[in-house]
């Protein structure tokens, strides 16, 4: 299915926000995740579904001031 | 020397670190390390999937400093709460440096906008450390809605200025009950030293120790500059006379007696 990550057309085979983590070959690790503006706790990764076209944002710490 | 407390945290070092602007993980690994802090600044973006970038976290984590997610790129109090709640997620960690600059060019602070947030972020639970002009009134505001310290600039960010707002600096320490961390414009340890003796409790550096020739070297040399301010500070400095010069030894009696 097609998901936009941090607004770009994605292309998805898992269902959980950790699927797509696992995907990405990220780390849980400095690593935030939100859905239309909602951000889902690391303990839920597992347990919340991706659905067609939703819109997820993911973010990661950086070095900075 | 006095231990600096922050909400429930004890700190040793009042040299407080910035991560950005090292040509290396490696340059910035060396520097934190020579400079003592243990307390270092990130941000977060975006994730990008074009770059990889040089992994920070890890080693940063393994050396054992306390993690202060900034919330930079917020333009406003709405953007700042956001980017709170998301590196509390990502660093497990209810501290932010809250700064909001609508203006990319000169990223001078926001008041009324940092004022709004750091009532909220209170509210939510985090320690609060917000990043604002050195606006006495503003900084008694902060500490009135809950923040746990204030962090004025010394001149605008990456200028290396110096405390060119030093008049105000002395009024913020004067009327604080909370923390004051000088941020931003320190260029060289002498400026770290002399918030110091001013009394200012700790100071933030950045672009001074990253972008030097020797990195881990200014490291040190800010580490031994914060440790002699404080110093000073502690063991009282002596005032300013301006009505003559007072010698220490009786010189002219001395050579009086050779004549």
């Amino acid at each position: 299915m097609q998901i936009y990550l941090n607004d770009k057309p994605f292309e998805f085979d898992g269902r959980y926000v950790q699927d797509l983590i696992d995907t990405l070959q990220k780390e849980s690790n400095g690593v935030a995740v939100a859905i239309d503006q909602n951000i889902i706790p690391r303990s839920a990764w597992e347990t919340t579904d991706l659905l067609a076209s939703c819109r997820v944002f993911i973010f990661e710490s950086i070095a900075g001031g | 020397m006095e231990p600096l407390i922050i909400a429930d945290h004890a700190f040793c070092s009042r040299l407080f670190a910035g991560t950005g602007k090292y040509a290396s993980a490696e340059a910035m690994t060396e520097s934190i390390l020579a400079s003592g802090t243990e307390l270092v600044t990130l941000s977060l973006r975006r994730l990008d999937l074009q770059h990889q970038t040089d992994n920070i976290l890890k080693p940063l984590q393994s050396m054992g400093v306390k993690l202060l997610p900034n919330t930079s790129g917020a333009r406003n109090a709405k953007e700042a709460i956001f980017a709170s709640e998301l590196a509390r997620e990502a660093l497990q960690t209810n501290w932010v440096k809250l700064e909001i600059h609508p203006d990319p060019r000169y990223l001078m602070p926001d008041g009324n906008e940092t004022l709004a947030a750091a009532e909220a972020l209170v509210k939510k639970g985090f320690v609060v450390m917000p990043y604002v002009h050195a606006d006495p009134v503003l900084c008694k505001r902060l500490e009135e809605v809950g923040c746990q310290c204030v962090m004025p600039l010394g001149s605008p960010i990456g200028s290396n200025m110096g405390l060119a707002s030093r008049p105000f600096l002395d009024i913020i320490i004067e009327q604080a009950n909370v923390p004051v961390i000088v941020d931003a414009g320190i260029g060289a340890p002498s400026d770290a030293s002399l918030a110091l003796e001013m009394g200012a409790d700790a100071v933030l550096v950045n672009t001074a120790m990253a972008v030097a020739k020797q990195p881990e070297q200014m490291g040190k040399a800010f580490r031994l500059a914060v440790e002699a301010g404080r110093l000073a500070y502690e063991s009282g400095l002596g005032e300013k006379r301006f009505d003559a010069a007072h010698a220490t030894s009786p010189l002219t009696e001395f050579i009086g007696a050779l004549s």
